[in-house]
């Protein structure tokens, strides 16, 4: 029985948890893009799937990102205790125990994967436990507390999907998935380097040392840019596979200038800069940058559903032949 | 560290009706789930055997 020990002497409470609060250890908003990107994965693959089995193959990548979202909150409880950002969710706000979670966590892990042998095939399966593994065990637990490099190399996690959905369509690992995977990676860290930026100050409460903290704003902002243009150019090399076509061109093409417009502003931005004795003008400068900060990271989750969805309908206007 | 399987429960915790809520949502979540997981796996199987082809 799940208990609390909010209670006097050593008698166990019982929990308040609600179902909402194992929904909200499943990161519904990250889960929700984990599952647009998979189902593009699916819909660009070049096999064909039975709809019924697509749904349920989806179902099992939104359960298995669910459960690795719940088991890197068992294992961050005690930094997501000290940020603003997280300290309202289940684990630090005392709703549940510590153990109920990595239960939790672990169950849905193994139902998923089980689930999508069956529903798909076991590339797929085996591709979502890795992904599962690679986001508790080497982001989690080994890289976003040691280096800041933290989110470039555990961006992979977040980049896995798509392929899951590709190889579950029956598409097995090809330069089209794998050019899908490139660009969500080389997306994460524009994306949360710029939250990074103004929330710098929790992260450093917290002791994970993002680039902001470590390397300093300066040399995050370029590192910003530089992401940006590599990213327009891995955007670039998809319209040379099957998945290109003069939509995805005009579309991508569009998206991406602007990404490298407003990656520009925050590189010549003061965003992030220490405000520490400054006079009025340059902490205005410093706000000013933290508003274009904001701005990117803003636009980039518009970015990456517009960019996925427009790489999924060219697909399918291409199947459809229209 | 005293030993969690030999310690005696010094007395009774009489649940609130908050916590006796919250757990009977959950006892009806987790059936729910194990209902829907079983539905998600007969299908399946039906599928996969080309019962619905």
């Amino acid at each position: 029985m799940e208990t609390v020990q909010h209670n006097t002497g050593n008698v166990p409470a019982l929990s308040l948890a609600g179902p909402g609060d194992y929904y909200a250890l499943m990161k519904p908003r990250v889960m929700s893009l984990v599952v647009f990107t998979a189902m593009v994965g699916l819909i660009c693959a070049p096999s064909s799937m039975n709809p019924v089995l697509a749904a349920a193959s989806i179902l099992c990548i939104a359960a298995g990102a669910g459960a690795a979202g719940a088991l890197n909150m068992w294992y961050d409880r005690d930094i997501d205790a000290v940020m603003s950002r997280t300290k309202k969710r289940p684990l630090p706000a005392g709703k549940m125990t510590p153990s109920s979670v990595l239960a939790f966590g672990v169950i849905m892990s193994m139902v998923s994967v089980f689930g999508l042998s069956m529903a798909a095939n076991y590339l797929a399966a085996g591709l979502l436990a890795f992904t599962i593994f690679y986001y508790f065990v080497v982001y989690t637990i080994w890289l976003k507390r040691r280096t800041p490099q933290n989110i470039v190399i555990g961006g992979a996690a977040g980049a896995f999907p798509p392929m899951v959905g590709w190889a579950a369509a029956g598409g097995g690992i090809t330069s089209e998935s794998l050019v899908l995977f490139a660009v969500i990676l080389l997306w994460t860290p524009p994306h949360f380097w710029a939250l990074a930026l103004y929330k710098q100050g929790d992260y450093g409460k917290a002791g994970i040392p993002m680039m902001p903290n470590v390397k300093g704003a300066k040399s995050t902002r370029l590192q910003i840019f530089i992401y940006a243009i590599i990213l327009a150019a891995s955007c670039a090399y998809l319209a040379t596979t099957s998945l290109g076509s003069p939509l995805y061109m005009a579309v991508a093409g569009l998206l991406n200038f602007t990404f490298i417009v407003l990656a520009f502003k925050v590189w010549r931005s003061n965003a992030g800069d220490d405000v520490m004795g400054l006079d009025e003008a340059s902490l205005y400068k410093v706000k000013s940058g933290e508003k274009a900060a904001r701005n990117l990271f803003a636009y980039s989750i518009i970015y990456l559903f517009a960019l996925f969805g427009i790489i999924a309908s060219s697909s399918l206007l291409a199947n459809f032949s229209i | 560290m005293s030993d969690p399987y030999n310690s005696e429960i010094d007395g009774y915790h009489e649940p609130t009706a908050d916590e006796l809520a919250a757990r009977k949502k959950r006892n009806f979540a987790i059936a729910a789930c194990l209902f829907g997981f079983v539905i998600f796996v007969f299908l399946l199987m039906m599928y996969k055997l080309g019962v619905f082809a």
